[in-house]
């Protein structure tokens, strides 16, 4: 008799948004069909998952149990993959990655330098269920969580738990969740709400898609709990709509845990109910901003309003409401199953836990890092990242979206946590995190931000709504060389005046962006100003550098057209 | 609490914002999106004040204090905060006045400026001397601009009646857009767009006349700037003077004051204070001055001669009607109008009962009667009602109005209630603005109403939950009568199990209800049935007199007729009579002898012998009680237009023409101690009012009076001996709403 | 042909939520079934949802999804979020703009093509991005933009 056992592998597609854009699905489809057509079907297994962070290399697969990656796949790679690591248990080498300095073949997870020194407790899920499945969910051991605290711990239990592990909010403020979820419990008023705030704005952060996109379930779990320890019954998720497939596998994810008595009426038997409604956002970066928010909820215009009151004192409707980020709420099953010591014996004195980072720009390795608070900036660029490409050299990090700051490449040394960065002129913000080389132009960078800023302005207060467009065309004038001394005194003094008079969030911290760059750049805007150059060779009407490539002057030339002028 | 504003201390409790304890204080902080009755918005950041321990200033006016705040709200840093935000407002208002080289010489400079279709500066501005932000930018000290201009308008629009609006002006301030929300709800305007692009407008730009404006002037009255004016006095001089008066083309009794330039009125504005508190109608806040001076206004006395009205004196007018009158003593019939002060309508009482010994005097406002709660033509009863007290209100129940136009004050308050989630069932057949606003909508006339009431009330009387502890009188029998009385057939949509839910989880209710549902042999009915539901859910029993004195002129004609209140017209074939009061119904069959006391020309003038022209409100003076139950003096705010007299005037000269004279009559303070002499709820009232509280007619409650019987339909009603409903926009004989052009418009007919 | 859309959105409407708060959740639904939201369907989705007309428009002029003019044949959204910026997003929309003649925001004259920016996909990693007819295109270059729109109007000549 053969006593060979036989091994079932599978081969999971990680086939979040930018898979599929990259063409994960049609990998999927040549996986099947060799599989198929090799009749393998029982020893080969196939999961399709959401996200797996590693963008750089999408469409992407891994191979499990032994966590062979391959990367910058195409389909007619399915038959190696099939054949040689699915049914034999090979490497196929050319599909691996590489050490970049050696050329060595690293094929395992764990040994890629992008994955060695992650601490992917939240993102590693996303590699373990199908989204489409709540039964892949409950079976890696969803769900245990919200059993332990709704049948084994009371409310104030739950909070309490919370609050040993350290948890601050993920969403930029970093603010203590306990205390926030204590103050919306102690507040008067019925009903209560919760919000899972998923307008994740920010360009170039995409950690929460990723999460809602690949594991929708620890969000709801995450959710539910909170709604327990706080004395609501009735939630809201509102997902950007720009984000459809985190919509869609939301909506279907909300509906199965439905089913299961997971939401509802006595959910699990307990008596506690609590139900969700999915909410898809309609193009509104203010939209994130929490009364902005709070207002689309109920139907009006994503106008923020004054606080206080506080959403937790009176919220959607005047009534008790908390609000926190999706990474915020995905941690907590994590907090209630594995225990708040373990929690808070990760990270700093002061910042517990992990966080992940949208690593993008000009890094070789480009995607989802997460990382235990205290990590250095240099580990995540050089380490995980892969350094700078193409020989050029780092000049900067932006983080924090239009609301944060750039950290110069002097700081590469700052360990990322919410008080250094603060400290820095900077603030984590969602977690983006975009790597600045010496061809980008520090100026055009802000111009950029202002420009996006005033197109999303709301429009309710003037030092906004004024603020940012004429900050954003004086900008303008720097990079066309139009511009002069009093300009940057200009620049300087609206920055100060819409930092401090304006009503909300995104105003107070639309001067971010020019005040950091003024601060470790301003060579460079005295460059623009007064030389009509631009070092990085960024700015088209300024002084060319050599080695810039051709742009075509057509955009310009079009609007001027469009508006009658030769 | 303690707190400390520019090192002065306060003490006070509650939660005032700073901006309230600034001003207790006496501090001014400026502010330009602030208002007293709108909820705080926080936009122009110009009333931002630092407060100890806060890293960024905080608005004052959305700020509430707390224990051990220190607050500074002048500080240099401030101050130069407060022009920076003023500069960037300004940077998009049309401000060349400000920066212009000529400023000192603008007086002899000005005649060379060339009228343009819109303001470049404040000397073009309709608003100039009188904007808010000119007196912001002058508080501020704001010499000049640093930012370029932008102009963010889109032209002047003209295309609504009344309302003349330019986008260029607006400082995005958004008091429009939040008193028609929060207080008027006809949510006609709103934010539009987002950005640099915001604007406040419209659906798709539409005319306000095709969004559900009413038309109702608050926007205007709050709009700082000139960016909402009001069209016939846009470039109108300043007024010399404003006078109150109360209004009195409705039931509402609104304080207004009328502004007066040189004697002549030139526009009107509504006065803080109760019942209104700074808020009008279209009628009261556009359309006064085009009444009092009418074309179709006489002003002369009229006699008869050869088959034509012809003018003449008033010596040979009151010889006319008094010879007419003295043939037919005992055999006149008269008139009067509900819209009329107390004094003219007591004087007019006595002139036709002790001098005419007329044979019938009654209001041409019949409705009046039924809804104060006579069906038993014994008493009046109606306890009165204040607007705030319907403002909280947890649960309307409105019957055939349209309060927008009959009462829309009440409508302000039902807005407010609505808003803080109260919730409202509309009964009714035709449209109405609150429409949006039902939670429950039914479709049934007065008729069919009465079926959906019963039914109602036979529920609510079984739950066994009344609302007095031990029942009141006339429950049991009640009872037994509901039990016996078969429900008119109610109309399919109605959903009785929810409002029984709302009315269980919510108190108090209140029915609001008007002429037209009680204007028809159902009407004893209803009023009885909705008496009891009030009673019962211990509610607010609410009629909506449409005139401006309904209440006092029932309490007047009562005395006056001592309660035989006449259930129908029972003219009695008159040989005489006297129109003090619209009656459009009378048709002159031949020999009769009719003396007119009107203003406008109309139905009563055309078939008069005698006319005599007489004041309309704002030009008299006299005590009126409002729909509410409330007593208000109404001083004159303008002189009498040509020879027109009081009322209580003629009624004195023609008591003396017909050789009676009544003493009582002659002078103001005469007739008005004779009618507090015999009318005992209004000397009550008055007392009250000299003791310098609200006085409101005391009616008997539900606590004294009980549940009352439920008629059967009053088979006796005779729609064609009875006087038609008028249109609520009629005043006397005038069709406000068909005579005056912009108010047609703005009704859309 | 007129008839037919009032009871298509009759119908859409009995089945969504009629309060105020539903507002944008039925706005979506509309949109999304009739690729715009018909400036004539204003009155009836206001009535049903118990709102003012001018509310209901100020919600729908704030936010980007909606949109009162029907969307052209293919839509093409370039991504201009910093990661795509900082890879060249730019230079992508000059691209389209040039090849069009039209500036972002507005559609061609022939009613083939609407371009338009969006501010992050959240495909960062892999920019510049750009999503043509619903479909995500990542790592898009100058000369690949082009080749996509040749390879539209060759399939529009076709049909």
């Amino acid at each position: 008799m053969d006593e060979t056992v036989l091994i079932r592998r599978t081969i999971v597609v990680t086939a979040g948004t930018c898979g599929r854009a990259s063409g994960a699905l049609e990998i999927r489809d040549a996986l099947r069909a060799e599989i198929d057509r090799l009749g393998a079907g029982d020893r080969v297994g196939l999961l399709v998952t959401g996200c797996h962070g590693f963008c750089e290399m999408e469409p992407s697969v891994v191979v499990q149990p032994e966590g062979i990656f391959y990367g910058k796949l195409k389909p007619a790679d399915a038959a190696a993959i099939v054949k040689q690591t699915a049914l034999a248990g090979k490497v196929v080498e050319k599909l691996a990655c590489k050490i970049p300095t050696t050329g060595r073949v690293v094929a395992r997870l764990e040994q890629i330098p992008f994955f060695k020194k992650q601490m992917r407790v939240l993102l590693e899920n996303n590699l373990r269920v199908d989204p489409e499945k709540i039964e892949d969910y409950i079976r890696i051991g969803g769900y245990r969580a919200l059993t332990k605290g709704l049948f084994d711990m009371t409310s104030e239990g739950v909070i309490e738990e919370v609050r040993r592990a350290g948890l601050r909010g993920r969403g930029g403020a970093g603010f203590p969740t306990a205390v926030k979820w204590g103050l919306c419990r102690k507040a008067a008023g019925h009903p209560k709400y919760i919000i899972c705030n998923a307008d994740e704005g920010d360009p170039g952060a995409y950690m929460d898609r990723s999460l809602l996109e690949g594991n929708p379930h620890a969000v709801i779990e995450g959710m539910i709990l909170g709604a327990y320890a706080m004395g609501a019954n009735e939630g809201f998720i509102y997902v950007r709509g720009e984000y459809p497939l985190a919509v869609e596998n939301v909506g279907r994810a909300i509906e199965q845990a439905r089913s299961c008595g997971l939401l509802g009426p006595a959910i699990l038997g307990s008596e506690f109910h609590f139900d969700l409604q999915l909410i898809q956002g309609a193009g509104a970066f203010v939209s994130g901003e929490e009364t902005a928010l709070m207002a689309s909820i109920e139907g009006r215009k994503a106008f923020p309003r004054q606080r206080p009151p506080y959403p937790a004192e009176s919220g959607l409707w005047g009534k008790p409401t908390n609000i926190n980020n999706v990474e915020t709420w995905a941690n907590v099953p994590l907090i209630l199953d594995r225990g708040s010591a373990w929690y808070a014996s990760i990270g700093t004195e002061k910042s517990k836990g992990t966080k992940i980072f949208s690593l993008v720009g000009r890094v070789k390795n480009t995607g989802l890092v997460e990382v235990p608070m205290g990590v250095t900036l240099r580990e995540i660029i050089e380490d995980i990242g892969g350094g700078v490409p193409e020989g050029r050299t780092l000049k900067a990090v932006q983080t924090g979206g239009p609301s944060g700051g750039c950290l110069p490449a002097a700081s590469v040394d700052l360990a990322l946590d919410y008080e250094t960065l603060a400290k820095a002129g900077s603030i984590m913000g969602s977690g983006g995190m975009i790597v600045l080389d010496d061809r980008t132009c520090m100026v055009d960078l802000a111009r950029y931000y202002l420009h996006f800023l005033e197109e999303e302005s709301c429009g309710k207060c003037a030092p906004c709504r004024v603020g940012t467009r004429l900050m954003s065309e004086l900008l303008g004038r720097m990079t066309a060389g139009t511009a002069d001394e009093a300009d940057l005194a200009r620049l300087e003094s609206l920055a100060q005046t819409v930092k401090t008079a304006s009503l909300c969030g995104l105003g107070q911290t639309a001067a971010n962006p020019i005040l950091s760059t003024l601060t470790h750049f301003r060579s460079e805007y005295e460059a623009h100003i007064r030389e009509k150059r631009c070092p990085a060779g960024v700015c088209r009407e300024l002084a060319s550098s050599p080695d810039q490539p051709a742009r075509p002057i057509g955009r310009k030339a079009l609007k001027n057209k469009e508006r009658g002028r030769s | 609490m303690r707190i400390t504003i520019d090192g002065r201390v306060l003490e006070t409790s509650g939660a005032p914002t700073i901006l309230d304890a600034a001003r207790r204080l006496g501090i001014s902080i400026p502010t330009l999106c602030e208002h007293r009755r709108l909820v705080p918005y926080a936009a122009c950041r110009i009333c931002l004040v630092e407060i100890a321990g806060r890293k960024l200033p905080a608005p004052a006016c959305a700020t509430p204090v707390e224990e051990g705040m220190e607050v500074i709200t002048n500080s240099p840093k401030i101050q130069a905060l407060r022009r920076e935000v003023l500069d960037l407002i300004l940077s998009e208002h049309p401000s060349a006045c400000l920066i212009c080289l000529e400023k000192e010489n603008c007086e002899e400079a000005k005649s060379m400026i060339r009228k343009t279709g819109e303001p470049t500066g404040c000397i073009l501005c309709p608003a100039d001397g009188r904007c808010d932000l000119q007196k912001v930018v002058t508080e501020v000290g704001l010499k000049g601009l640093s930012h370029p201009m932008t102009y963010r308008g889109s032209g002047v629009r003209r295309d609504d009646p009344f309302i003349d609006r330019d986008d260029g002006l607006c400082i995005l301030c958004g008091r429009c857009v939040r008193v028609c929300h929060e207080i008027r709800g006809a949510d006609a305007i709103a934010f539009v767009a987002r950005g640099s692009r915001v604007t406040v407008g419209t659906s798709m730009g539409k005319r306000l006349l095709d969004v559900g404006c009413l038309f109702c002037g608050a926007c205007v009255d709050v709009c700082p700037t000139g960016a909402l004016t009001e069209r016939a006095v846009r470039y109108a001089s300043k007024f010399e003077e404003q006078r109150s008066f109360i209004c009195g083309l409705c039931g509402q009794g609104c304080r207004l004051g009328l502004r007066l330039r040189g004697g002549r009125p030139v526009d009107v504005r509504p006065e803080d204070g109760s019942p209104n508190d700074g808020q009008a109608c279209v009628k009261g806040r556009f359309v006064i001055g085009d009444l009092l001076g009418h074309p179709k206004r006489f002003v002369r006395p009229m006699v008869r001669r050869a088959g034509v009205l012809v003018e003449t004196s008033w010596e040979d007018a009151l010889a006319a009607a008094g010879r007419g009158l003295a043939e037919h003593k005992g055999k006149t019939a008269v008139v009067c109008s509900a819209r009329d002060s107390c004094e003219d309508l007591w004087a007019l009482g006595r002139l036709s009962r002790d001098v005419l010994h007329a044979s019938s005097v009654r209001l041409a406002e019949d409705s009046a009667a039924y809804l104060l709660g006579c069906p038993d033509g014994a008493e009046i009863y109606a306890p009165p009602m204040t607007v705030d007290e319907l403002s909280q209100a947890r649960i309307f129940f409105i019957f055939e109005e349209s309060l927008h136009l009959t009462a829309p004050i009440f409508g302000v308050a039902v807005n407010q209630a609505l808003l803080k989630g109260a919730k409202l069932v509309l009964v009714g057949d035709g449209e109405y603005c609150l429409d949006r606003y039902a939670a429950v909508r039914v479709k049934a006339g007065p008729a069919e109403a009465g079926g959906f009431l019963t039914s109602l009330l036979r529920v609510l009387i079984n739950k066994n939950n009344s609302h007095d502890r031990g029942r009141p009188a006339g429950f049991e029998s009640l009872r037994q009568v509901l039990r016996t009385l078969p429900p008119d057939s109610p109309t399919a949509s109605v959903k009785l199990d929810r409002i029984v839910g709302f009315l269980e989880k919510r108190r108090p209710a209140a029915f609001i209800f008007g002429p037209r549902f009680v204007a028809g042999p159902w009407g004893h009915r209803n009023a009885a049935l909705l008496w009891n539901l009030a009673g019962h859910t211990g509610g607010l029993y609410v009629p909506v007199g449409w005139e401006a004195n309904a209440r006092g002129a029932v309490e007047i004609m009562a005395e006056i007729n001592r309660g035989a209140f006449p259930r129908s017209a029972e003219l009695n074939k008159p040989r005489a009579l006297i129109l003090a009061g619209p009656d459009a119904a009378f048709k002159r069959a031949g020999e009769e002898f009719v003396v007119a006391l009107d203003a406008f020309h109309g139905d009563a003038a055309a078939q008069a012998d005698v006319v005599l022209p007489r004041t309309v409100f704002a030009e008299q003076e006299g005590m009126f009680v409002n729909a509410e139950g409330r007593l208000q003096f109404s001083s004159a705010a303008v002189t009498p237009a040509g020879e027109a007299r009081l009322i209580r005037s003629i009624a004195a000269d023609l008591a003396r023409a017909l050789g009676a004279g009544v003493p009582a009559l002659e002078t103001r303070d005469a007739a008005f101690k004779d009618l507090i002499g015999a009318v005992p709820s209004l000397a009550e009232a008055i007392r009250i009012v000299r003791g310098n509280r609200p006085a409101l007619i005391a009616g008997k409650g539900f606590a004294a009076k009980g549940f009352v019987d439920i008629p059967d339909l009053d088979m006796t009603f005779d729609p064609a001996a009875a006087f038609p409903l008028r249109d609520p926009d009629d005043y006397l004989n005038f069709p406000t709403a068909l005579e005056i052009k912009s108010l047609r418009t703005a009704r859309r007919r | 042909m007129e008839q037919d859309w009032k009871d298509e959105l009759d119908d859409l409407l009995k089945e969504s939520g009629s309060r105020s708060r539903d507002t944008i959740p039925v706005l979506h639904k509309v949109q999304e079934r009739f690729g715009h939201v018909p400036p004539e369907a204003l009155p009836t989705i206001a009535r049903r949802l118990h709102v003012s007309e001018s509310e209901l428009y100020g919600v729908l002029s704030f936010y980007k999804a909606f949109s009162l003019r029907p969307k052209d044949a293919h839509t093409i959204s370039v991504c201009l979020g910093t990661a795509c910026h900082v890879r060249g997003g730019e230079q992508i929309i000059q691209e389209l703009e040039n090849a069009l003649g039209i500036s972002a925001g507005k559609s061609t004259a022939d009613g083939l093509f609407t371009l338009e920016t969006v501010n992050c996909l959240g495909c960062c990693a892999i920019g510049p991005v750009m999503v043509v007819d619903g479909v995500t295109q990542a790592r898009i270059t100058p000369q690949a933009a082009r080749e996509l729109l040749a390879r539209i109007r060759a399939g529009e000549k076709k049909s």
